[in-house]
Formats: C-alpha cells, sequence, structure tokens
C-alpha cells in the first residue's frame, strides 16, 4: 500500500549563502502510513515545525520532495494549493488565528475556501464541532466570548471541517491546564479512531505521546534520529535524555528500581504500565 | 518583505559615532540632511559622498548592514533613475531614439537624485544603527522638552515611540504567523482584484487587532507594576552628557556646511561655477 | 509562626459584579510568610490568578482586605509603596518587556523609582548578573528565547529590590527548558536572595518544588499545606482536574491495589526507594 505522506531527501535552508544560515531540515526521509497516529518530538530548534510546514506544501523544499498518496505535492502551483486540504496543519496556540463573527462562520472558513457547496459545508461545521466538543448554543456566540480551552478546540474545529487526510497538531496543548490537556489529547484519539485518518501530534511532552500515539518520530538538530514504534523508541531512555528531552518520569523510576536491585521491566512510559508491571512482580 | 525594514535597528559597538551625544547626533543628522539638498553641483556632491563614507567607516557599521537599509528602496531609485535619463532634455545629446533622449542634463539629474536619496538614507539609518531606541527616544524628549511649555506631552510622545519600537517586530512576528495559519486554511491573498485582495486581508486583520488590544492591556498592568506613572520624577540610566568630542563634531560640521554653502551660493568662487549644472 | 508579607483577611472579589453573581474569589484567607516558596495551584478559572492580581493592588478587594507589609493595599496613597515591595512576573514573555534593549528594560522599574543613575547601573548590573543574563545585556529582546525574556523579567523586579514577587504562570508560553530555566532562577532568588516567592502554576512539577502549596477551586482554597501532604490527596487533585506528579501516583495505586507502599513520594528517588523498601520487606 502507498503511504499516505512519503518525505523524501529533504532539505530545507533558512538564509542561503548568508553568514546565519541555517540548516533546519537535513536530508530527512520517513513513510505515513494511512490511520497511523504518531508523535513528533523534538526540543525548540530541532526543525519539527520547519518539517511539518513542508508536509501542506506552506514551505517550499530547499531540496527534495514530499509526496502524498504517491504524487508531489510540489508539482504545480493547483497541487500546492490541494494540499492545504488534504493536509491539515494546526498551529502552536491556533486561537490567534479566530477572526469570524461566530464560531460556526469561523469553522466554515476553510470549507468555504474549497468551494464546497453549502450543504456540505453545513454538515462539516457540525460533524468537527461534535469531535471537539463544542455544544450548538456555543456555534451562535463570537469565537471571542469562549473560554481558552474551548477557543482552542474551535480553532482545531476548524482544520478539522477541511476533512483533511492527515490532520497536524502543533503543541495543541500548549499553555493549556491538565484538564484542557486530556480533553484535546482524548479528542485527537477518538478523532483518529473515528475518522481512520491519519494523525500527526507535534509535542514538547514525551509523556503526551506515551499516553497517545502508535508511533514516535524524535527529530534533533534538523534530522531524524529515530522513527518507530513509541515502545521501541522510548526504550532508548538515554539517548533521549541527551537529546534534551523530558523522559517520563514512571521511566526514571523504573530504571532506578533496576539499578536499585529490582528485576523490572524498564520499558514502562506510563503509569498505567508501570502499575501492571509491578503488581506482576510485587504481588508473587 | 517586512523583515527588510531596518529603520529602528541597533548595531552595537564602541565607535566614536556611537559615544557621541544623541542630542548631538539627531541635530547633527537634521543638518547633513538638509546639506544633501544644498549641494548642487559636482564637486560639493562628491563632497557630501565622501563625507557619508567616512561616516559609514568611521561607525564600524558593517558596509553589508548599510547597504541592507538601501535595498527597500533600490527599486523606487533604479526606476526613477531611469526615467530621469531617458525623458529629462538638454544640456549635449548623446543618443536619441523616438521618444528617448539621453542627454547630459538627464544623466547628472538622475546621478544628483540617486546620489542624494541613497546619501539621506545611509545617513539616517546611521543614527538608528549608532544609537539604541531608548537614547534615541530620550533625546527626543529632550531636544523637545521646551515644547512643554505649550502644554505638549512631550513625555508621554517619547514613550509611546519606545513602545512602538518595541513591538514592531513582535508584530511582524504576529503577522507571519496568522498568515501562515490561515493560509494552511486555505486563504488566497495573491489571486483576485484589489477588491478580493483587501477583503482577503480580513482574517489577518481581525485576529492582529485583537492580539494587539491584548498585548496594550496585559502591557499597561506591568508597567503599573514597575511604578511607571506619568514620568513625573523619572530619572534615567544613561545620562546624556556633552562631552568635547561632541562639540568637536558640532564645530566640524559648521565648517562644512559653510563650505558647502560657499561652493554653491557664492558667486565669487568663479572656479567651480564651471561644474555647476542647471538644477 | 513567621510573620506575613502578604496577608488575605476574608477577600472576595467578583468580575463586572452588576451582571456576574460568581465570585472569582470568595472569602479567601491566607498568609504569604517571609522568605517562602509558596505555590498557589489550581486549574483555569480557579481564582489564583485574581489572587495573584490582589498582592500589589492590580486589583482590590470587593469586600475583605489583603495587608503587604502592614499597607491595605485599598487605600490608593499605598499603591506605590506596595508595588516598591512587591513584584509582578506575567505569563506572556513579551508583554511585560518595555524597551527595546535588554538593560534598559531593568532599568525600567528603578527610573520611574526616581533613583540616582550610578546607583539604577549598580541595581541593573546586580539584577542582570543574578539572573545570568548580564552577558546578553546589549541584545534587544525580541531575539531572546522565552525562558531568556523571563528571566529578564524577573531582574527587572530584582532592580526594583522588592521583597517579594508574584510570578503568574511565568512558564505556561515556554518550552521544557524554558521552564527549567526559570525554575532555577526561583529556586536562587529564594536561596541566595531571601526573596518571598510566589508561584501561580497549573504545573504540579513545578509546584512540588515549593515550600508550601495551596491548591485553589471555584475561587477558594481547598488545601494549604506541604507538597507531600497535599499530593498524597491524589482523588481529591485529580477530582479537581490538577495531575499528581506520576511518582506519587504510581505509589498511590500500588498501595490501593493492597501493597503497603508509602505513598506520600513526590519524586523519582523517593518513589523507587518506597518501592525497594517494600520489595525488601517481602523478601
Amino acid at each position: 500500500m502507498t503511504p499516505v505522506i512519503s518525505v523524501q531527501n529533504l532539505n530545507y535552508i533558512y538564509n542561503v549563502g548568508l553568514p546565519n544560515e541555517v540548516r533546519a531540515v537535513e536530508n530527512v526521509s520517513f513513510d505515513i502510513g494511512h490511520g497511523e497516529l504518531i508523535g513528533l518530538i523534538g526540543h525548540t530548534g530541532s526543525g519539527k515545525s520547519t518539517l511539518v510546514q513542508h508536509l501542506n506544501g506552506l514551505l517550499k523544499p530547499s531540496s527534495g520532495d514530499v509526496l502524498l498518496d504517491g504524487k508531489s505535492i510540489f508539482e504545480s502551483k493547483s497541487t500546492i494549493h490541494e494540499a492545504k486540504f488534504k493536509v491539515g496543519l494546526c498551529f502552536q496556540y491556533p486561537e490567534y488565528q479566530l477572526f469570524e463573527e461566530t464560531v460556526e462562520k469561523d469553522i466554515a472558513f476553510g470549507p468555504t475556501n474549497m468551494k464546497l457547496d453549502k450543504e456540505e459545508i453545513v454538515r462539516r461545521v457540525v460533524k468537527a464541532a461534535s469531535f471537539v466538543g463544542l455544544k450548538p448554543e456555543h456555534m451562535k456566540k463570537s469565537p471571542f466570548e469562549l473560554s481558552g480551552g474551548e477557543k482552542r478546540r474551535a480553532a482545531i474545529a476548524g482544520v478539522m471541517a477541511m476533512e483533511p487526510q492527515v490532520l497536524i497538531l502543533d503543541e495543541p496543548t500548549a499553555g493549556l491546564d491538565p484538564n484542557g490537556r486530556d480533553k484535546i489529547l482524548n479528542m485527537v484519539k477518538l478523532y483518529r479512531d473515528t475518522t481512520g485518518c491519519t494523525v500527526i501530534l507535534v509535542s514538547h511532552s514525551m509523556e503526551d505521546v506515551a499516553k497517545t500515539c502508535d508511533k514516535v518520530l524524535v527529530m534533533n538538530k534538523g534530522c531524524v534520529e529515530m522513527f518507530g514504534k513509541t515502545d521501541d523508541v522510548f526504550c532508548r531512555y538515554e539517548e533521549l535524555s541527551s537529546m534534551g528531552l523530558n523522559v517520563p518520569q514512571v521511566s526514571r523510576i523504573f530504571s532506578l528500581l533496576k539499578k536499585g536491585g529490582l528485576n523490572v521491566n524498564t520499558e514502562v512510559f506510563t503509569v498505567e504500565a508501570g502499575v501492571n508491571e509491578l503488581l506482576k512482580i510485587l504481588k508473587r | 518583505m517586512v523583515k527588510d525594514i531596518t529603520i529602528g535597528q541597533y548595531f552595537p559597538s564602541d565607535s566614536i559615532i556611537h559615544r557621541l551625544d544623541p542630542r548631538v547626533k539627531i541635530v547633527l543628522t537634521l543638518v547633513l540632511i538638509v546639506c544633501i539638498f544644498i549641494c548642487k553641483n559636482i564637486p560639493s556632491l562628491l563632497a557630501f559622498v565622501l563625507i557619508t563614507a567616512l561616516l559609514v567607516l568611521v561607525s564600524k557599521v558593517p558596509l553589508k548592514m548599510v547597504l541592507k537599509s538601501i535595498k527597500p528602496i533600490a527599486i523606487v531609485i533604479l526606476f526613477t533613475s531611469l526615467l530621469n535619463i531617458f525623458y529629462i532634455r538638454g544640456g549635449t545629446v548623446f543618443f536619441e531614439w523616438k521618444f528617448i533622449h539621453i542627454t547630459s542634463k538627464g544623466l547628472f539629474t538622475a546621478l544628483f537624485m540617486a546620489a542624494r536619496v541613497i546619501c539621506l538614507v545611509v545617513i539616517s539609518s546611521l543614527l538608528t544603527y549608532t544609537t539604541t531606541p531608548t537614547m534615541l527616544t530620550d533625546a527626543i524628549e529632550r531636544l523637545l522638552s521646551p515644547l512643554k511649555i505649550f502644554k505638549i506631552p512631550v513625555h508621554t510622545l517619547s514613550m509611546m515611540m519606545t513602545l512602538a519600537l518595541r513591538f514592531i517586530p513582535v508584530l511582524i512576528d504576529e503577522i507571519d504567523r496568522i498568515t501562515n495559519a490561515q493560509k494552511a486554511r486555505g486563504a488566497d491573498f495573491e489571486t483576485g482584484g484589489l477588491i478580493k485582495k483587501a477583503q482577503a486581508m480580513i482574517p489577518i486583520i481581525v485576529p492582529l487587532f485583537i492580539s494587539s488590544i491584548k498585548h496594550a492591556y496585559e502591557l499597561a498592568d506591568a508597567m503599573d507594576c514597575r511604578c511607571y506613572t506619568d514620568g513625573s520624577g523619572r530619572t534615567r540610566m544613561k545620562q546624556m552628557k556633552t562631552k568635547a568630542s561632541d562639540y568637536a563634531a558640532l564645530f566640524v560640521s559648521l565648517v562644512f556646511v559653510t563650505a558647502l554653502i560657499l561652493c554653491n551660493y557664492a558667486p565669487f568662487i568663479t572656479g567651480l561655477t564651471f561644474f555647476n549644472t542647471v538644477i | 509562626m513567621a510573620e506575613s508579607v502578604i496577608k488575605f483577611n476574608n477577600v472576595t472579589f467578583t468580575y463586572n459584579a452588576e451582571e456576574n453573581d460568581i465570585p472569582a474569589l470568595n472569602n479567601v484567607s491566607f498568609g504569604v510568610n517571609k522568605g517562602e516558596f509558596l505555590a498557589v495551584l489550581g486549574h483555569n478559572g480557579s481564582g489564583k490568578s485574581t489572587a495573584a492580581k490582589m498582592m500589589n493592588a492590580l486589583l482590590i478587594p470587593d469586600s475583605g482586605e489583603v495587608i503587604v507589609d502592614g499597607m491595605n493595599t485599598a487605600e490608593s496613597e499605598n499603591t506605590l509603596n506596595i508595588r516598591k515591595k512587591v513584584g509582578m512576573v506575567f505569563q506572556n514573555p513579551d508583554n511585560q518587556l518595555v524597551a527595546t534593549i535588554v538593560e534598559d528594560d531593568v532599568a525600567f522599574g528603578p527610573e520611574n523609582l526616581g533613583l540616582a543613575p550610578e546607583e539604577i547601573r549598580k541595581r541593573v548590573d546586580f539584577a542582570l548578573k543574578a539572573v545570568g543574563m548580564y552577558e546578553l545585556k546589549d541584545r534587544e529582546p525580541h531575539n531572546l528565547s522565552g525562558g531568556q525574556k523571563q528571566r529578564v523579567a524577573i531582574a527587572g523586579a530584582i532592580a526594583m529590590q522588592t521583597d517579594c514577587i508574584v510570578m503568574d504562570e511565568p512558564t505556561a508560553m515556554l518550552d521544557p527548558s524554558g521552564r527549567a530555566e526559570v525554575m532555577n532562577t526561583i529556586k536562587m532568588l529564594k536561596d541566595e536572595l531571601g526573596i518571598t516567592v510566589i508561584l501561580i502554576t497549573h504545573y504540579m512539577d513545578e509546584a512540588v518544588k515549593a515550600d508550601r502549596v495551596i491548591v485553589m477551586n471555584n475561587g477558594e482554597i481547598i488545601m494549604d499545606d506541604t507538597p507531600k501532604n497535599v499530593f498524597s490527596q491524589v482523588e481529591i487533585i485529580k477530582n479537581l482536574g490538577l495531575d499528581v506528579p506520576q511518582a506519587t501516583e504510581l505509589a498511590y495505586r500500588l498501595n490501593k491495589s493492597g501493597l503497603n507502599i508509602d505513598y506520600s513520594v513526590l519524586n523519582e528517588e523517593e518513589c523507587a526507594q518506597a518501592i525497594l523498601r517494600f520489595a525488601g520487606v517481602k523478601r
């Protein structure tokens, strides 16, 4: 089966030829399959934001290519334009993009730009709003009357309503309290499970990624350092630490237990898994 | 495009020009700008260009940065120069074809215009390259302080200027971010006529406006917290003292200005009128 | 009992009182001790930011009173003196830096106090060195990282020689390395300069480092205790929509599954030790 997104030898250089030239993305290649929920992690400046802006054609690579369903998105102006709708990109702090008089109209902005007919737009808006948990009484309100968490979700709905094949969320939980964060993460999972769409979750938090994603892609200094199943990536604990990433606290506890002489499996990244592992060992 | 604007940028260094009293620098910049328009013959223009080049050299600001300040207006200069060359008639004719006439007068006008505009831009960006925005606004406040007699709120105006300079880069980043977010939702800023293009700006302008108001409210709170009242009783960490070097700079420029005036307007220096062009 | 620098006595406050009857703060009383590091924890809308703004007279109680170093915040002639005592650092690093050069920004507060230029210079240099930003004193704020901007904002408060610094979610907009920078700076404020720090946050991993934690919900104080005692109440904290450290949660859930493990643990070392102790007992 063709991967939904295939990145091939992608390079992106800022300020070409100047003394402050930066290689933001260096020779990156990977494939993403249909319906995968992928966590993209890396510290600030690792190139992850630059990378995702290539996936919907917002940035043009210095060299290399991005294939969407086997076809290059940089073929022509129209394919670049189409890519915006096929790969929905929701930026960090997306509430800054709200501008319409009502929540409803704001969510409809993307679908309207796709030149869909009226009924289809209405259907998509209603569907997207229900995914993010906005109630009908929210829809006629001005987006600026919503609470912080609701604004965030309305903005995400605006991208979902384009019904992209691939949804990319850049730090969707930044600045939210634990409640707001859990709501968004559950929503992301539910969205993938019901629509079967591919989702890429860009995050600083390895704990959030551990809880949510099937696969993890780790960026460091513009390169892909690791890409694989969540378990396989997170057990390379020491390497991740040295890249300035914070490994989940449970994982650190388990490596301390191992050092302390308790014979535990150290591939534990969530509290849930940790409880199960220890019960197995200690209850005997 | 917006990121090319260099006005208000500061280049840290410790040249003689950096150390001049900012008030003196502002006055001298104004004087030099007036001088550009006094120059009406080639020797004085050459002298002026030389002085400008000398100032750049002494300021230790890299040539690259100075050139960057000319970049945004380079096309305008080129275009008007070409117009001048092709259309102005007078003096010796070098080339003629249909409606195009290249004449000595056209060439001179183009040369003068280009040299003047470039000098103007270089000198004014030199002021901002060598003076921190805080010093600049402080100096303006002090230079304008006599206006307080007429109840003009000089301090408030200069505070507003400081804040504007502080927030220009913040807002530029914000415009970038909002534009990208709306592009990702399929917004089209390129096609269509003028009205359609203006309409396409709404999704950028509304969020920008809202976040600016938010910036303003939070900034007001932050300033309150730091005991800002109305500027009365405020002192400054960086004092402005007019030193010997400042007087020297003033004196040198006075000599220079006098020389320029003499060689442009004094009929008795007949040797130089030979170069005069009729502008 | 140590003396209180800031004291809340039965404070109630409602935003837009005419059209709104849900108070943001409801009969809140507590004191902040001199030299302590107090964390105020709560989810969005719990009233924690409102409490912060009460501490230096940005907001005035509808009823009850806030006393800062013996001064009532409701009396407007006290306002300036209170703000000299209590500095504030906000969430958005961009909206609190006023000047276009780092050192000029730090000088802004002392300049407003009308100090002599040499004194201002001394304080600015001291403050910038304290937060480790002296090398970058000639930079423009927009070229700094989020963590660096917050350190400049903290330096601005140090230069005012405040006794107390209130930080209203200073790390909410920062990445992990920026958050670590701010937390290290807080430790320095407390340990080296003896400044009282009040940190408003919804990150439990920051509250864990405090001397004392106040948990707020719906404008009321639910808990006021040491981090250990607060976070071992795992159920209550989770029901409030807050996190407990994974270490505490792990030990707690093992305990509830019938293993006699002490769950008043806050970090990975304590947790690992508690589990190892239990395993040792069992063997």
